[in-house]
């Protein structure tokens, strides 16, 4: 039996330990919102936050996030007000939407170590495939999510 | 309309009895029904206006945009409607996502749709006030009496509405008074996406729902022979197995430009992850076909083919190259390329008896009904299809390949089952953009293009996906067709079995790179600027007849290559390594022109800027527009940066992005898109600014460096 926190509540997982935790969140905890893509990591549409850092989930393997707190896509703020969220809103980010999720948890984290990215940070740091190639829309969410942080920082 | 009183208006009526009423419960209140006014308009109890997306969602904006030209005829506020993706309904018609013609081929139905249904619930209000239509009028979901200064709600009209015929030519708006239409508006499904809420056919899960991966022979022509599934089974979740092979249900393309499931050996089980895992462990002998094609050893038989004989597809003037003034003769050579879709293939059916229910990331959904009822031995009405917001498509989901397999398991195990691919299963198993090599020979006189020879070597979809009609992957209607004196356009098919499917701009997609790449060539050694040289070539008529049914409007390409030109800076000097290209083409129906500045310093290539100037009509939802062109630009990038299938002995070599690369952000140039004002009719997007982007950014390599790239993708 493997126990970690999913989204702030305890979660169970009673099956081998070596399932990536990707299947885990999708087919046992029922939450689709982080993506199956590659299963390699490479494309990266299965990011999630594990104690915060950004994991590509499809090569995770459950047993490494015993005991560790699990943040999706679902998690990330509770009326999808976080930042990056309201400025994807903004920027009407997406097209086919797959891959989103994924994208906006991995700037989530990119923002908490880089609160003002340039475009070299973004070049060299955001990694996420994005098939449809929204790739311009999802630079200026990035420097506009940063906008609103700080805004937000400012105003705590 | 308003001109006829109520009387007439129900005369002129089609007599049509779609407005039936049928109970739509929902969640707590069973009360509420709803009308139908049309197939994709309903207007419920509670007032709620429902408008169905009648074309297929899978990424390029149409269950925004068509819905916004219903809402724009039926006199609704945007914001107060719902919109909901159709079901396959036999009674649409081009209920399908591909060749950029959602909007090409239904704007005037979606005008129509929301038209008619306006004029129905005029006529109902006429009827309930006692007024003539012509002192009523439409506003934000009422109808309004403007001299009695009354007012009726749309849902307080919707019964008797319904119960109206529906008039077969309503009056429409004059697009000059158009509010909605050539507004930017937000994907409708924009806020589940950005939480994480919006449920693609991957994501559902049903009651009892079995998960299937299947086992595909490597080449998609074998057949299973036996299998050993004691590995399998040892794994936890995995429950069953199940040979499926294509040759006892209708063979490998099941329809005419419909490939059917590749025979294999499914494993059922009651996760993802187990039923992956028994695919894996699962040992399957496979009967291999004879015939087995490499890759490169077919680009060999195509450039044989270059010079044996070949069909002409058209043929003006005189083709002899002797004493030009200035010739080219330029081959150029073209890679199979797989779709990738972001949500891998995938499909869930429940076959209950002979009732099927489908629900899919299709592009087609006529077709997959189709194709299940074949399948299944089942009359097409028994099928229903839901269509689900598909993760990307490109083409890929045009076919019903990944359908077949999933009722034929769902009837097996009288379950419901959902089949999914894993990445691998999509890159081996896709329907390739077909690879080419194209020789084109011109030569000028005068400073214009005189002669023009361009000849085709390929593996044509035509005989692969079994279809009627001329291979050829090239149309006689092309351009430069029609602009050039002494024109041949030829092609060579030369037979082979790997799997060949629609892709984003089929073959123009490789015809453009070809064409822009050769103009530029010719502009080179007759020592004029590629733009001006681009200018002689469209020359100065408004209107050149390319065929007998093919009056091609010059002028606005004129106008796309001169605007990008003055955007781009064409002209302005750069620093040294870096270098403008120019391309332009006409495909699926818009005017494009692109203009590339690249840098190069030693083996990099960096794509700095790309200029998109286009002519697609009336653009409905800017805002979806731009999304459209920068993503079609971005896969062009990708095409020109990365993308090739390798086959050897018919199995693909490539399985996944690390060796079947797909841009990241660092590879994305700045994108300025800019559309020409007009009122022309609107046409599709989804295809026409991918084919020229590659022959920009090559061409700006050659300005930067002298260098001539004519391969793809592109090795400095």
């Amino acid at each position: 039996m493997i126990r970690f926190t999913l989204n702030g509540e305890d979660y169970e997982f009673d099956g081998a330990d070596d399932t990536p935790l990707l299947w885990v969140i999708r087919d046992g905890a029922g939450l689709t919102g982080t993506k199956y893509g590659c299963g390699v990591g490479q494309c990266r549409a299965c990011t999630v936050h594990v104690d915060g850092r950004v994991r590509r989930a499809c090569v995770t393997s459950v047993k490494a996030v015993a005991d560790r707190t699990v943040t999706t896509i679902e998690g990330l703020s509770r009326d999808a007000s976080h930042p990056v969220q309201q400025a994807w809103r903004e920027a009407n980010v997406s097209q086919c939407g797959y891959c989103q999720s994924g994208q906006i948890m991995a700037v989530a984290e990119m923002l908490e170590r880089l609160p003002s990215p340039s475009d070299e940070d973004i070049d060299r740091q955001h990694r996420n495939i994005c098939r449809c190639g929204t790739y311009a829309r999802i630079r200026k969410a990035i420097h506009r999510a940063a906008e609103l942080s700080r805004e937000e920082a400012a105003r705590e | 309309m308003s001109e006829l009183n109520r009387r007439e208006f129900v005369k002129l009526c089609a007599i049509s009895s779609m407005g039936l009423v049928i109970g739509m419960p929902r969640h707590g209140d069973a009360r509420v029904t709803a009308q139908e006014l049309h197939p994709l308009i309903k207007i419920g109890s509670d007032g709620q206006i429902i408008i169905y997306a009648q074309n297929p969602d899978m990424g390029q904006g149409v269950k925004t945009a068509l819905p916004m030209i219903i809402a724009e005829e039926l006199g609704v506020d945007w914001a107060s409607i719902k919109v909901k993706q159709a079901p396959w309904d036999s009674r649409l018609t081009n209920q399908f996502s591909g060749g950029s013609l959602s909007i090409r081929l239904n704007y005037n139905t979606m005008r129509q749709a929301g038209a008619s249904a306006r004029a129905m619930l005029i006529a109902a209000a006429a009827d309930r006030l006692g007024s003539p239509v012509e002192e009523l009028e439409t506003r934000q979901g009422y109808v309004i009496d403007r001299p009695g200064n009354r007012r009726l709600a749309y849902a307080d009209l919707a019964e008797a509405a319904g119960a109206l015929p529906v008039p077969e030519a309503p009056a429409l708006k004059d697009p000059r008074e158009f509010k909605l239409v050539g507004t930017s508006v937000a994907d409708v499904d924009l806020d589940l996406i950005c939480d994480g809420r919006q449920q693609y056919s991957l994501d559902l899960k049903l009651p009892d729902m079995l998960f299937a991966v299947v086992k595909r022979c490597p080449h998609g022509d074998g057949q299973p022979v036996s299998f050993d599934s004691s590995g399998a089974r040892e794994i936890a979740g995995v429950v069953d197995f199940h040979v499926l092979k294509n040759t006892d249900h209708g063979g490998r393309i099941i329809l005419p430009n419909c490939p059917n499931f590749v025979s294999g050996v499914a494993v059922l089980a009651t996760t993802t992850w187990a039923a992956m895992q028994g695919a894996e462990a699962l040992k399957v002998e496979w009967q291999m076909p004879a015939a087995r094609d490499d890759s490169d050893e077919l680009m060999q038989r195509f450039e044989t083919a270059l010079d044996s004989e070949s069909e002409v597809v058209r043929s003006d003037g005189i083709i002899e190259f002797d004493d030009q003034e200035h010739s080219i003769a330029a081959t150029y050579r073209l890679p199979f390329l797989a779709h990738v879709p972001m949500e891998p293939m995938n499909c869930t059916a429940h076959v209950k008896g002979d009732k099927v229910e489908v629900w899919a990331p299709t592009q087609n959904p006529p077709m997959a009904a189709e194709a299940v009822a074949k399948v299944l031995n089942v009359p097409q009405q028994n099928v229903t299809i839901h269509v689900l917001r598909s993760g990307g498509a490109f083409g890929r989901r045009y076919y019903a390949d990944f359908i077949t397999d999933t009722v034929l398991l769902s009837r097996q195990f009288e379950r419901p089952v959902k089949t999914v691919w894993s990445r691998e299963d999509d890159v081996r198993h896709g329907y390739f953009r077909p690879a080419s090599v194209q020789r084109i020979r011109a030569a000028t006189s005068a400073g214009k293009i005189s002669h023009w020879h361009h000849k085709i070597a390929s593996h044509p979809r035509e005989i692969y996906l079994e279809r009627d009609g001329s291979p050829a992957e090239i149309g006689n209607y092309e351009f430069p067709a029609g602009f050039i004196p002494n024109l041949l356009f030829d092609y060579a098919a030369v037979p082979a079995r790997i799997p060949l499917g629609q892709w984003r701009a089929t073959e123009h997609s490789s015809n453009v790179f070809a064409v822009s790449s050769a103009i530029d060539e010719l502009a080179d050694v007759a020592g004029i600027d590629p733009v001006r040289f681009w200018l002689e070539l469209v020359g100065d008529e408004q209107f050149v007849q390319v065929r007998d049914d093919f009056r091609f409007d010059a002028s606005r390409l004129r106008n796309v290559i001169t605007v990008a030109a003055q955007r781009a800076q064409w002209g302005t000097p750069l620093s040294d390594g870096k270098g403008r290209g120019i391309s332009a083409s006409y495909n699926q129906g818009i005017w494009v022109a692109e203009v590339a500045e690249v840098t190069v310093s030693k083996d990099s290539l960096t794509v700095d800027r790309i200029t998109c100037v286009i002519d697609c009509g009336l653009v409905v939802n800017p805002q979806g527009a731009v999304n459209q062109v920068e993503g079609g630009i971005v896969d062009g990038l990708a095409a020109a940066l990365y993308g090739r299938i390798t086959v050897k002995e018919g199995i693909v070599q490539e399985s996944n992005f690390h060796d079947y690369e797909f841009c990241r952000i660092r590879d994305i140039p700045e994108i300025d898109v800019h559309f020409i004002d007009s009122n022309d009719s609107p046409r599709g997007l989804g295809e026409g600014p991918l084919p020229p982007v590659a022959p920009a950014i090559t061409n700006a390599i050659y300005a930067a460096t002298g260098k001539r790239i004519r391969d793809l993708p592109i090795q400095l």
